[in-house]
């Protein structure tokens, strides 16, 4: 008979793959690597003492380690990269071409975002975790956190030509406290 | 559109175009999670020593080439039924299986042909590896038996051999043991261990006919006849040569050999040379002590993929069954003269007593030197030397000479004739027809000795 985080397990696996795979591509900026995303998250999940006992809490915790491993991963391969090329003193490869799919534009969008700025995003917009809870998943400062959602915001925007978030006030990263009111002349109050 | 919108329309398309988890996939996450909470386990409930066998479990996988976990038992694809062993298929029947081989239930059956057997040897459905060496494993023991047992009992030896999906494979190795009259053989038993605990894996084979082992050493273990091994099963067949087979028929009924001997145990010295491969199989012949100049001396046997041996049992080589040859002199010799077991087949004619060899080749054969003097019960033509044979005399001498025993009356060490030999002269030994040869693979004569003639001995220890 199975047991208890077997069976947990295979529920998640099996009602949850396709919207797990969809937000690793959007996180990974890559439909063709987020399926492995998923299971390294499934196993990484799993494999350490139960801290949930629903199919919902599971998949959060599934949603959060795609998250922070596909920004280990993307920061590993940068790592790779940079070295072989300072080895080789070649030219940078191409980029990963993103293949037909749907969400392809969004996708390629996203992808071109650092890693970290896609994963804030992702976090913040779709997953509608708070700015600490997005820091604590990302190792960030939650400083860090708005200033990556911020950015990846107004990039995307730009690549896709669309208008911003709407809901971006705690986004706004506050350069430095004003000292005294500013007094407008003639407001209306 | 908003961003939102074009990101939420993005995830939807995804997770609609993405099809379900494939149960391979999942086996596979399945596996791999079951195989770290081992791992977690063991750290945590049976302590730091028991931990080297899974680490080293853990160091495998990290170093193996292949680090995919365990294909899952239950796959249904490739490879295709038909495919043979990694050498072409030696086993009779030749035929195609009758049963595909990864296709249905993953579950034992009463007749497997032999051509399906071969092909599970080599894509076992059973989602067993076995590692490439045994690693010890001597220090994960406490998993099987309390301190007081490990004190007290015989000197154990643990090795980690394999892994089963979340379960690693244990080959737990007894030294003979010796008591104040008798040394009972060294054995070999299967534990698979996983976070549930350990289970002595006791019917290895994939046939529901062969042997089960009856009992195991372990009490911590628990009793396990369900877990088989398509790498474990043998053949009923083992075609070695043109038209020459060796059955298997008495090895897989023995419940004391389901999983092998330890093969730096079976017999001191002995050398193998590899015949055939089936898969996860090697069938040997083992070349062991001869003792009479001009001949070697070997036995057959089959090696588990994880280093323990089979031997063939007498019964099931071909020439053995000496009682069952007709003489061309019309003589009836099926009647068991010598009591006990070991006197129902002929052994290697190179050796004494208390061999295992099974047969014993010349360093030249000449033909000139034997005549066909009757046929085997399967019909194989059977020699025997003529008279003046060196080979004979040399053979009649040494098992003459090296023939002893005690008078248990007066506790006096009696030697040849005294002994009990039966053949005062080389005459006598070819006139009981004591020395034969039957054609074995290759062309190959193999050379036997009636039970009777050889050495007298006081015990085998």
């Amino acid at each position: 008979m199975a047991r208890p985080w077997e069976q947990l397990l295979d529920q998640v696996a099996r009602e949850r793959w396709p919207r797990l795979v969809a937000h690793a591509a959007l996180v990974a900026g890559s439909t063709s690597e987020a399926p492995d995303l998923v299971q390294e998250a499934l196993i990484a999940t799993f494999r350490g003492r139960a801290r949930f006992t629903t199919v919902e809490q599971a998949e959060a915790y599934v949603r959060r380690a795609i998250a922070s491993r596909a920004v280990d991963e993307a920061r590993r391969r940068r790592r790779e990269r940079l070295v072989a090329l300072r080895a080789a003193a070649q030219p940078s490869p191409p980029d990963t071409v993103e293949p037909p799919g749907p969400g392809r534009d969004v996708v390629r969008a996203l992808a071109l975002l650092s890693p970290r700025e896609r994963a804030c995003v992702v976090l913040r917009q779709m997953e509608d975790l708070s700015i600490a809870e997005t820091a604590m998943v990302l190792t960030l400062s939650e400083g860090s956190v708005k200033r990556y959602t911020a950015d990846g915001l107004s990039k995307l925007a730009e690549i896709l030509g669309t208008h911003p978030h709407t809901e971006t006030d705690d986004e706004r990263v506050p350069v430095r406290p004003a000292p005294t009111p500013r007094i407008i002349p003639g407001g209306a109050r | 559109m908003n961003l939102d919108q074009l990101l939420t329309g993005a995830r939807d398309e995804i997770a609609q175009a993405t099809a379900p988890i494939d149960d391979r996939t999942l086996t596979r996450v399945r596996g791999t999670v079951r195989r770290a909470r081992i791992q977690r386990h063991t750290f945590e409930s049976v302590g730091a020593a028991a931990c080297a066998g899974v680490l080293g479990l853990g160091a495998w996988a990290l170093s193996s080439p292949d680090g995919d976990p365990v294909d899952p038992a239950t796959r249904s694809s490739t490879p295709e039924p038909s495919s043979a062993p990694t050498t072409e298929p030696t086993t009779a029947p030749t035929s195609a299986p009758t049963t595909a081989v990864d296709d249905g239930p993953v579950a034992r059956a009463a007749e497997v042909d032999d051509a399906t057997v071969l092909a599970r040897l080599s894509a076992p459905r059973t989602g067993e590896r076995w590692f490439d060496e045994a690693l010890d494993a001597s220090d994960a023991l406490d998993a099987l038996f309390t301190p007081a047992e490990l004190a007290n009992g015989p000197e154990y030896h643990l090795y980690l051999v394999g892994d089963r999906e979340a379960s690693a494979i244990y080959a737990l190795a007894f030294p003979p043991v010796n008591d104040d009259v008798v040394q009972w053989g060294s054995r070999v038993e299967l534990y698979e261990i996983d976070e549930d605990g350990p289970r002595a894996i006791l019917c290895p084979s994939a046939r529901t006919g062969d042997a089960c082992a009856k009992d195991f050493s372990s009490s911590k273990a628990v009793a396990d006849d369900d877990t088989f091994y398509d790498t474990l099963t043998l053949p009923a067949s083992i075609e070695v040569g043109d038209g020459w087979a060796l059955s298997t028929e008495t090895v897989r009924g023995d419940v004391t050999r389901v999983a092998g001997l330890p093969a730096s145990l079976a017999d001191a010295n002995e050398k193998l040379e590899e015949l055939t491969s089936l898969g996860s199989l090697t069938v040997v012949r083992r070349e062991l002590p001869s003792s009479v100049d001009g001949l070697r001396s070997y036995g057959y046997a089959v090696l588990t993929p994880f280093g323990t041996i089979l031997p063939i049992a007498d019964a099931d080589v071909p020439g053995l069954d000496y009682l069952g040859i007709t003489w061309d002199d019309g003589v009836d010799r099926s009647t068991q003269v010598a009591d006990g077991d070991w006197a129902r087949y002929a052994q290697a004619a190179g050796a004494g007593t208390c061999t295992t060899a099974q047969f014993s080749v010349e360093s030249t054969h000449i033909p000139a030197q034997w005549r066909t003097a009757g046929v085997t019960a399967d019909g194989r033509d059977v020699v025997v030397p003529v008279s003046g044979s060196p080979l004979a005399t040399a053979v009649h001498a040494w098992q003459l000479e090296h023939s002893g025993t005690i008078d248990t009356d007066t506790g006096q060490t009696l030697t040849g004739l005294d002994a009990g030999y039966r053949y005062a002269t080389v005459g006598e030994f070819l006139d009981a027809q004591s020395l034969y040869g039957v054609e074995g693979p290759d062309g190959e004569w193999h050379l036997h000795l009636r039970p009777e003639a050889t050495n007298v001995v006081w015990e085998c220890a």
